[in-house]
């Protein structure tokens, strides 16, 4: 997945940390295998050099991946796709969007013909993967670190362990517990796009995940973006502006998910697509060509346990 | 391109070298590189070694083409006992080099300067010794020899001759190897706890043999007449790379080997798995095997702080630096202190130079595997006259290492390092 899963599970003898570390390590690298295009050996990787001729053949897990994937793209109204590679790939390698070069029209048309989840057929007989056209690639980028997470903390509590905190290159976090044994939150600060070490706003968080992705179109002076630009899977371009979207899930994925789906999305869109079936928060900063932030959209329905689960401004 | 223009971009190539071979750090406190700091030779025929090489089988023709290369060498003589290889000698060297069928008649030329000798095993110890003794210098072919007399006379003979010895263990001089020893060397890995190698391959590893009464002579590294297979023709490379990173030989050996695939007639393992004990408690775990290719070679030397996989040249550190933010989250919880840890971000970049992608050992390749520069040092070595310091060590240690592994499978019993040896 091109980073590293930190795990801090506090008042554990370290023979076991180190126990439970490799168990989870070996998990993670499995679905890793699995699930990187990165790697050429990985079902991704034949996936998308063959699956335009022939239908490739999904294990149960595979399958079930690709399914959520495709119930999630209809849950965001399109927002989540997982075909968007063609267009991420023509904007990273041929443009430079801090400093206003766009790829030809007729590229970005061409990349955007190659996108989206109708061309991902998932075959139920014999559960296998066909997509429609040469050039159709998928890229569970936005989607691995949180079911990845969503797989290890099943696995913690089966060893006993009641609190911990996980951070999958810190962009996904998920924690079991609270920070303290009396059961006080973990306190993550969200910090601040440009200026290392700086805090926007900070969320306490028990028994719940945390994702956070930005997006932005410039660099300043004064700091470099710690990332790139979102894509928009409606128009082929980047998501305009200089933007943070953080979401707080019991559901790791579902975080995951949503903190890239809603910066795609309109503001006046987004609560339309979440009231149908989210449970949890999700808070927006906004980048002025100062690095000036302000929060600029927030969303909240309480989650099953809402005590367990509280968000501030800052 | 021709060989004229070959040998001035060889001539270029060589001046490079002897820059590089001055200017490094690390290759200055290796003996053995000295020979490479040398001004490249001119056109004078005085300025060129005359070599003889004695078998012009697979490896002597490709150290053959090499030494062709090299403006400072002329391959004077060759020698093959098979006609295929005699005739092959010829052709390659354009019928200007005088050609022998008895390595014995090669040595008596009185205006050669030295031999290079990529025989079968069991010939290497009377070839090295009749070279030697006929005042030759000597660049052999790995192993050096086939048991421990006869690495015993070969060191005697190389004492009483005053000669130049080169041997053919390449990744002395693979870039990579080199990199690597400077990482051992500083302690970038730490101690080295254990080095673990393997070799695999499959195929048969026969060579067609035209008519069946050849089947010994042509496959001569399945018979134990004449080679230990496996070990003197693979794990000696490997043996010689811990002998030199953990600059001792080892202690004893223990090991199991069987043919249990090439069922051909063969007499020598197609399949070796061998424990080495090294001093301070290091082990050295080896195996081979021509059945399965899944994981190729490589060798790893292993410590508390890294690992070095010297075939494919890497290093992978064994504590990447972690993320700072979960450096303050595990202090905060030692000290029982609770604030925003900032930690939540868009995304994070790691530090892939030190991630488990690992990071070259050696930025550039031209070393390729050593081969071409070891005889670059063999020639010019023997141009200046001059020793090349520690290469009987190197082709005793390892080779002798071989055997013994080769030994203890056979005898099925610990073998100890033969330390009656006079090497």
């Amino acid at each position: 997945m091109g980073t590293r899963l930190n795990m801090v599970m506090p008042g554990l003898e370290s023979d076991d940390g180190y126990e439970i570390a490799e168990a989870v390590e070996q998990s993670v690298l499995k679905l890793e295998k699995k699930l990187s295009r990165f790697d050429q050996d990985s079902l991704i990787s034949d996936i998308n050099m063959r699956a335009c001729i022939t239908p490739v053949a999904l294990d149960e897990e595979s399958w079930h991946i690709f399914s959520i994937c495709r119930e999630y793209h209809e849950r965001t109204s399109g927002a989540f796709d997982i075909t968007l590679l063609p267009l991420t790939r023509l904007w990273n390698e041929t443009a430079r969007v801090d400093k206003g070069m766009k790829p030809d029209a007729h590229l970005i048309e061409n990349a955007l013909a190659l996108t989206g989840m109708p061309l991902l057929q998932l075959e139920p007989t014999g559960r296998k993967l066909r997509l429609d056209k040469p050039g159709v690639q998928v890229d569970l980028g936005g989607f691995g670190k949180g079911y990845a997470l969503g797989k290890v903390i099943p696995m913690l509590k089966e060893y006993g362990i009641s609190r911990a905190f996980l951070s999958f290159g810190e962009s996904s976090i998920s924690v079991l517990g609270g920070q303290s044994a009396t059961g006080q939150a973990w306190d993550i600060g969200i910090e601040h796009l440009y200026r290392e070490g700086e805090l926007i706003h900070d969320i306490q968080l028990k028994d719940a995940s945390l994702s956070t992705s930005g997006t932005t179109t410039f660099n300043h002076p004064m700091g470099k973006a710690r990332c790139g630009h979102v894509i928009s899977p409606f128009t082929g371009y980047p998501v305009a502006g200089c933007r943070t979207m953080s979401v707080v899930s019991e559901s790791p994925l579902e975080a995951e998910i949503l903190s890239t789906a809603l910066l795609v999305l309109a503001p006046e869109e987004r609560a339309n697509m979440l009231n149908d079936w989210f449970k949890g928060q999700a808070i927006e900063f906004t980048f002025d060509e100062f690095l000036n932030c302000e929060c600029s959209w927030t969303y909240e329905i309480a989650a099953p346990q809402p005590d367990k689960c509280l968000l501030k401004k800052s | 391109m021709s060989l004229k223009e070959i040998i001035n971009s060889r001539r270029d190539f060589l001046k490079k070298l002897a820059v590089f071979a001055g200017s490094s750090t690390v290759l200055s406190g290796l003996p053995w590189w000295s020979p490479l700091s040398a001004q490249p030779p001119g056109d004078s025929p005085s300025d060129r070694v005359r070599l003889g090489i004695i078998g012009v089988g697979s490896r002597g023709r490709r150290l053959s083409l090499l030494l062709l290369q090299n403006p400072g060498v002329e391959i004077a003589a060759v020698c093959d006992d098979y006609e295929p290889n005699y005739q092959r000698a010829i052709e390659i060297t354009d019928g200007k080099a005088k050609a022998f069928y008895d390595y014995r008649k090669l040595l008596e030329m009185q205006d050669l300067d030295a031999v290079v000798i990529a025989t079968p095993l069991f010939e290497h110890a009377r070839m090295c010794i009749d070279a030697f003794q006929a005042d030759k210098h000597v660049f052999c072919e790995k192993s050096l020899a086939y048991n421990f007399e006869e690495y015993e006379a070969i060191a005697r003979a190389y004492r009483a001759s005053g000669k130049i010895f080169q041997i053919g263990f390449q990744r002395l001089y693979a870039m990579p190897f080199l990199k690597a020893l400077e990482y051992v060397k500083s302690g970038t890995i730490g101690d080295i706890t254990q080095i673990r190698a393997y070799w695999h391959r499959n195929r048969d590893w026969r060579r067609e043999v035209p008519s069946p009464d050849l089947e010994r002579k042509i496959n001569w590294r399945h018979y134990r007449e004449y080679s230990c297979g496996l070990m003197t023709e693979l794990a000696s490379h490997h043996l010689q790379v811990a002998n030199w990173y953990l600059d001792a030989y080892p202690l004893s050996c223990v090991g199991y080997g069987s043919i249990n695939y090439w069922k051909d007639g063969r007499e020598l393992y197609d399949n070796v798995n061998l424990v080495y004990k090294y001093p301070d408690g290091v082990q050295m775990v080896y195996d081979s095997m021509i059945s399965n290719r899944r994981y190729g070679l490589e060798i790893q030397i292993m410590g508390p702080k890294g690992t070095i996989e010297g075939e494919t040249g890497k290093i992978y550190a064994e504590f990447p630096p972690e993320a700072p933010g979960i450096v303050q989250l595990i202090n905060q919880l030692e000290r029982d202190i609770f604030e925003a840890i900032p930690i939540g971000g868009p995304s994070w970049a790691p530090d892939l130079k030190k991630d488990t992608k690992g990071t070259y050992l050696a930025d550039n390749d031209w070393s390729g595997d050593g081969t071409d520069i070891q005889l670059v040092a063999f020639a010019n070595a023997v141009r200046a006259g001059k020793p090349i310091p520690g290469m009987m060590k190197h082709a005793c240690y390892g080779g002798i290492a071989a055997a013994m592994g080769q030994f203890a499978m056979e005898q099925n019993r610990e073998i100890m390092w033969p330390e009656h040896l006079d090497i």
